[in-house]
């Protein structure tokens, strides 16, 4: 069983590291968890998808002096990779212990690439293209998608869930807080700036990796996904850069003023 | 008044020793620079003519404190015009380094950084046009903490970095988001049934003076908002004048390779394809977040292009995202 060989691993790696970062069910409650030397692994558990990398951000950011695994998907490795990217956090600092998401996951995520680098247990399920805007723009009229979106972000009740939930808002001041840009005390709210400076400062800017965990967390269930999607996709059609796919420590700006510089 | 015992003849040689101020003495003054000067459209008192002669005449001391020297802003609008063919921003530039090894100032303003949001992620120093910004070790709260630090002396506060730092962690006062916001904002008395149309541009896309002009007195409905680069300009602008009423934006850069602050016109590009494609999405007309590019060939062509929007949002008509 998956789950068995990786808590065997974590046993092992436990041994150098000082710590592991995964799931610990406890009570029939699952949440993250630090687990250290001598700890009892049999709680360790892999479901439900969780962005793990926010956890390990919040760690490494108090404890420069550690070294920790994380029992990570691929979409969290990507996510630790991209906030090293964005130098909020250094890979030296953190040892992957990956496992592939199963294939129902890959199609529920629409995951090009359902496992991180290296897997330590099971078997890689098959990537999944995204085709949700695509097929977004070909089953509504404008008038239909501006309908749509009107009833799904007329729903949001801005609680900051999709925000604090993102391994890649890591900003101590946030767009979205501020007066200048999102009207307070007032819902639906009269325009959806709200949610297109998320979009714009986590996947506009090369930061999303895809992990769902903004609609997992969003209590009105609003496709977020849908408009990340598509800022994904232009970034990989214009720089050819995906968020996480590789330690450059260029975002897309940088990619731009190489760019401009030819 | 100008003495004689002030006339320095070494501060000529050594400008013209400088790269960039040989050309210094080949100026007759003839004052065609100061007439094509797009800086005195915000200051009249610049005068590019008056600055090279006082420092022709070797007035070190008056030239190096002036707060001229660090106003050009190198646009070249004299340059091709120049009988004497003096590239008179290089001079400009010559005088400056002068001015920063005697230990002179940049006076106005610049970049300020808001140490205590700063998160050090390096975006703003990636962008700035003229690497004035690196991440330092800087003092805070009595111990020091890693952030963005702005070396004025570079700095030539377009607000690029403002706009591409995620928390509006650094920018230009003068040209924060809440003082954008406010000029976007503010209701022009129009009657509330009649489209408006908001257009923004930077503050050297405009090369004739009829351009200029029309920009100074837009037609009903229209409102002109100036900032220093189409770079400085956020996709939240845009948003916020959407939800403010406004039924569509227009954002008027440099050509394509002149950008005035190198290359704020391609950032500002990339980012208004990326919100027009959000727009569609969301069922929003893509020609209510326009984008449009003036070369300093393109003379006459601003009204046309203010003309294409207010036409384009009487098409559209009145945007409505909630009824």
């Amino acid at each position: 069983m998956l789950v068995a060989q990786v808590r065997e691993i974590v046993a092992k790696k436990l041994e150098t590291l000082d710590g592991v970062v995964a799931l610990k069910e406890e009570q029939h409650r699952v949440a993250p968890y630090l687990f250290t030397a001598g700890d009892d692994l049999s709680t360790l558990v892999l479901e439900p998808r969780y962005p793990l990398a926010l956890v390990v951000h919040e760690i490494l950011k108090r404890r420069p002096d550690v070294r920790i695994g994380v029992v990570t998907r691929g979409c969290q490795e990507r996510a630790l990779v991209e906030l090293a990217n964005w130098k909020q956090l250094s890979l030296d600092q953190v040892e992957i212990i990956g496992f592939p998401c199963s294939q129902e996951q890959a199609e529920a995520c629409r995951c090009e690439m359902p496992y991180p680098t290296e897997i330590v247990a099971g078997e890689r399920a098959q990537g999944v293209v995204d085709q949700v805007v695509a097929e977004f723009r070909a089953s509504k009229t404008r008038e239909e998608r501006l309908a749509f979106w009107q009833r799904q972000l007329g729903k949001c009740i801005k609680c900051y869930g999709c925000r604090s939930i993102c391994p890649l808002c890591f900003c101590e001041k946030c767009a979205m807080e501020q007066e200048t840009w999102v009207t307070r005390g007032k819902l639906p709210l009269p325009f959806p700036t709200f949610h297109l400076i998320k979009a714009i400062h986590t996947a506009g800017a090369g930061k999303c990796v895809g992990c769902h965990a903004c609609e997992d967390a969003c209590p009105a269930d609003i496709p977020l996904s849908i408009l990340y999607s598509l800022l994904r996709q232009d970034l990989k059609e214009t720089f050819g850069y995906e968020a996480g796919a590789q330690h450059s420590g260029n975002p897309p700006v940088l990619l731009l003023k190489e760019q401009m510089a030819k | 008044m100008i003495r004689s015992s002030d006339f320095d003849p070494t501060f000529v040689q050594e400008i013209m020793a400088e790269p960039g101020g040989e050309h210094l003495l080949t100026c007759w003054s003839c004052g065609t620079c100061a007439a094509t000067c797009l800086v005195r459209r915000f200051d009249s008192a610049f005068n590019p003519r008056l600055v090279l002669h006082k420092a022709g005449l070797g007035l070190r001391k008056e030239v190096l404190s002036s707060a001229e020297i660090w106003q050009c802003s190198a646009c070249d609008a004299c340059y091709p015009r120049c009988p004497k063919q003096i590239h008179i921003s290089d001079v400009m530039k010559a005088i400056r380094q002068i001015a920063i090894r005697e230990g002179y100032e940049r006076p106005g303003v610049t970049a300020e950084v808001d140490v205590a949001s700063c998160i050090a992620c390096g975006l703003c120093a990636a962008a700035c046009p003229y690497e004035a910004i690196s991440l330092e070790m800087v003092e805070y709260e009595g111990g020091t903490k890693q952030a963005a630090k702005v070396d004025p002396n570079l700095c030539m506060a377009c607000g690029i970095c403002n706009s591409v730092c995620l928390g509006s962690c650094i920018g230009v006062p003068g040209y924060l988001d809440e003082a954008v916001n406010q000029n976007i904002g503010e209701d022009e008395g129009t009657s509330p049934t009649m489209p408006r149309a908001l257009v923004i541009t930077c503050n050297w896309c405009l090369h004739a003076g009829s351009d200029w002009e029309y920009a100074q007195h837009p037609p009903e409905g229209v409102k002109v908002v100036n900032v220093p680069c189409s770079g400085r300009v956020t996709p939240a602008f845009v948003t916020t004048a959407l939800q403010a009423g406004v039924d569509g934006v227009l954002i008027v850069g440099c050509q394509e390779d002149q950008c005035h602050y190198k290359h704020g016109n391609a950032l500002e590009k990339g980012r208004a394809a990326m919100l027009q494609n959000l727009l569609e999405l969301l069922g929003i007309e893509r020609e209510r977040a326009q984008f449009a590019w003036l070369g300093s060939l393109d003379r006459g062509k601003f009204p046309e292009l203010v003309n294409k929007l207010v036409q384009d949002v009487q098409a559209l008509g009145p945007l409505s995202w909630s009824e």
